[in-house]
């Protein structure tokens, strides 16, 4: 066997096969894209820090605050400052009634709530206090989240107020004979003695109770919340594929000459590359939906309901930006199949970031920033807040102002991206 | 009315640091074909590509009609076939005419109409109902030129619009070529075949590294710049260690190896040719044949470039 002609074809092999830019990508680049994925998304390293929670506290207690030794007031200065690896676990923010409380819950604008019952500084000193926690969902990821979250911190919670009881206990044992021993309230020694130790095993007694927006309560609705992302989903991957891989089409077909030679204005040609890629996008969304809700997912369009029209408008412009934004990708691409393996990649990378799958709250801060700043996240969320949680226009309002900027700015770019495409592939032809 | 069609004046371009044209000028009365002889790489292209206001110039100007180029009414007198066929393989050969004639605003029924008599003319008719992905090559030349001229277009600029034909596909495109001149339009047409530019043209420019070296009918620039013949002999054996430099010394201007034919360049055929067979014979060059030709184009391009167009 002549060993040069086998490592002669070997190499011969690998330059055709690594000269293809596609197969390089699929090769290389996408294992190292989802390798990048799993240790900073999926498995992140601040997986172990807390989530911040959007909490309501309800404070009922009436308790006088003299002569005791907790009151509800620390509790909730407790809740305010609980941090975890530096980071505050819970945003608090106190409600005046529990019916506003349940109505945030219900609406999806808070995570959870604690109510505070009214004597619960006294039964916690005297014995076992009662507490309500009510769970919301923001999205169908959230609840067991904040669970997890709620539940650890009262635990930790009631484990400190416990020690903190017997040290408190110990000392009235050094201090008092029992017989002379003060009671807060009018009760015999004996009977406090009990309950005190009861409330030394159980100082803080939880009821949990799963208060979700109606919008997630239910398998139709929850369906609904994935439709709209599967449908987010095809936009970022079909549409910044199209736009990426558009231009350079035309160059490599060799019809890009002939067009610009044409009497076509370039504003003209770049609305036209970007309707042709809009019609497909939103025949896909509405299929989506309508598989969706054949499917048995509850998307709500009520058609006298005006702000219920925007969620057309917020489709085409989905469609628009999404496109747009594949526009912009072309500068970062030599070739067509390139362009278009960078908009599935980058589009697959933004999914996760625009919470089409789970919440961008999920995701490390970092990450959340991007999903902030990312426009096609704030269409998704306005196509949520209209059809799934059902809010007003005063809510999604300046959601609307920032997707409308954020296209004019899109279409700005992409007519200034394409004037410097157009040039470079003509002399390049 | 402008007494020229297109008017170039000083044109320069560079990309990055390679100039590609040198200050090139030329003009083009109505009802002229000019046909730009040059190898690949010589700036054809890039001066059509400017022509037609896809490429701006980086120095001098391009008037159409004495009007920029780029402008889109300019546009639609403008009928341009660009070198690579530049149509859409997926659509049948109708959808992309009925595409390009909704460009240029000319109506369907128009596209229709006209677009059936030049695909008669050069042999489409039957395949514009089939995908384009199934066309040969010349088929999708011929396609590209039937598109350039749906809307009814006085000037034509085409670039190397038979490269890639059969000889028979070439002649019916030579054909509809001169029916489009007779029409009185203008053509502008770029090549590398000697041949076509020399029947079609009523203008030759030759073109070299981004220079217009000379420009004027095709039998002026032979008269002007060919020798007065060349004797072409073919050489039985391809000669090998033999300094043909030595056997032609003192008999032509010049000549060359064109395959196992030597050219040489004479200015009397009569005298020069036995004494130059005399000299292969005693040299051990067997010759097949000989013959006296006009000089060509090719002649032309050779005096005036020192190079070989076909080898190009």
């Amino acid at each position: 066997m002549r060993r040069s002609v086998v490592l002669a074809y070997v190499l011969k092999e690998l330059k055709i096969m690594f000269s293809d830019k596609v197969t390089v990508f699929w090769l290389v680049a996408w294992p190292l894209i989802w390798v990048f994925m799993t240790a900073y998304v999926f498995v992140s390293p601040t997986a172990q820090s807390p989530v911040q929670l959007e909490l309501g506290v309800v404070n009922y207690d009436t308790t006088p605050q003299h002569n005791l030794s907790f009151i509800s007031g620390d509790f909730i200065r407790i809740l305010k400052e609980a941090e975890f690896n530096g980071t505050k676990i819970f945003n608090v923010r106190v409600y005046s009634s529990e019916e506003k409380l349940r109505e945030d819950l219900r609406k999806g604008r808070i995570d959870a709530g604690i109510v505070i019952p009214a004597n619960f500084s006294l039964s916690l000193v005297m014995g076992s206090a009662r507490l309500s926690v009510l769970i919301g969902a923001r999205d169908p990821y959230s609840s067991s989240i904040s669970y997890s979250v709620i539940s650890s911190f009262l635990n930790e919670f009631g484990r400190r107020i416990s020690l903190y009881k017997v040290e408190t206990a110990l000392g009235y044992i050094g201090q008092y004979s029992f017989a002379n021993a003060y009671t807060p309230i009018n009760i015999n020694f004996t009977d406090y003695v009990k309950s005190f130790m009861y409330g030394l095993a159980v100082p803080i007694n939880v009821s949990y109770e799963n208060v979700k927006p109606e919008a997630l309560a239910t398998r139709p609705n929850t369906l609904g919340w994935y439709t709209i992302g599967a449908v987010g989903m095809m936009f970022l991957y079909s549409g910044f594929s199209y736009g990426a891989s558009a231009l350079l089409s035309e160059k490599e077909r060799g019809t890009l000459r002939r067009l610009r030679a044409s009497p076509i204005k370039e504003s003209e040609l770049v609305l036209a590359i970007i309707l042709s890629g809009i019609a497909p996008l939103v025949i896909s969304a509405v299929i989506v939906i309508v598989v969706g809700v054949l499917t048995g997912a509850n998307i709500v369009f009520n058609p006298g309901n005006p702000l219920h029209w925007l969620v057309p408008l917020l489709i085409l412009d989905g469609a628009f930006l999404s496109i747009g934004l594949g526009i912009l990708l072309s500068l970062l691409a030599k070739t067509s199949q390139g362009a278009s393996a960078l908009g599935t990649a980058l589009g697959l990378m933004f999914s996760f970031t625009a919470g089409i799958w789970f919440p961008a709250s999920m995701m490390p801060s970092w990450l959340q920033i991007l999903s902030k700043v990312f426009s096609p996240t704030w269409i998704f969320d306005a196509m949520r807040a209209i059809m799934v949680f059902n809010r007003g226009l005063d809510e999604v309002a300046p959601t609307l102002i920032n997707v409308a900027l954020s296209t004019v700015a899109v279409i700005l770019a992409d007519i200034a991206v394409y004037k410097l495409r157009l040039k470079k592939y003509i002399e390049e032809a | 009315m402008q007494e020229f069609a297109i008017v170039v004046e000083n044109v320069e371009k560079r990309y990055g640091s390679r100039r590609v044209l040198n200050n090139v000028s030329l003009r083009i009365g109505r009802g002229v074909m000019y046909s730009l002889l040059g190898p690949n790489g010589s700036g054809k292209t890039t001066l059509l590509s400017i022509v037609v206001g896809v490429l701006k110039p980086d120095g001098g100007r391009v008037l159409i009609n004495g009007r920029p180029p780029d402008d889109p009414d300019t546009r639609l007198h403008i009928g341009y076939c660009p070198q690579e066929p530049a149509i859409y393989e997926r659509l049948s050969g109708w959808d992309n005419i009925f595409f390009y004639a909704k460009l240029y605003g000319v109506p369907k029924e128009d596209a229709y109409r006209r677009a059936r008599e030049l695909a008669e003319a050069i042999g489409l008719g039957e395949y514009l109902k089939v995908r384009v992905g199934k066309y040969s090559g010349g088929m999708m030349k011929k396609l590209s030129l039937i598109v350039s001229l749906l809307h009814d277009p006085d000037i034509l600029v085409l670039d190397e619009p038979t490269t890639g034909l059969d000889p028979s596909s070439r002649r019916e495109v030579w054909d509809l070529l001169l029916k489009l001149r007779k029409e009185g339009r203008t053509v502008l047409m770029a090549t590398h075949y000697m041949d076509e530019a020399d029947v079609l043209s009523d203008t030759v420019g030759i073109m070299d590294s981004g220079v217009l070296l000379a420009e004027d009918h095709p039998e002026n620039l032979k008269k002007r710049y060919g020798p007065p013949a060349v004797v072409a002999i073919k050489l039985a054996d391809k000669p090998m260690n033999i300094d043909i430099g030595k056997a032609v010394e003192g008999l032509g201007d010049r000549y060359y190896l064109d395959g196992d034919t030597l050219k040489v360049y004479v200015e009397d055929p009569d005298v020069v040719l036995p004494k130059l067979v005399e000299r292969l014979y005693e040299r051990g060059i067997r010759v097949d044949f000989v013959k006296v030709d006009r000089p060509t184009l090719e002649d032309v391009f050779h005096k005036l470039t020192g190079k070989r167009l076909k080898q190009e």
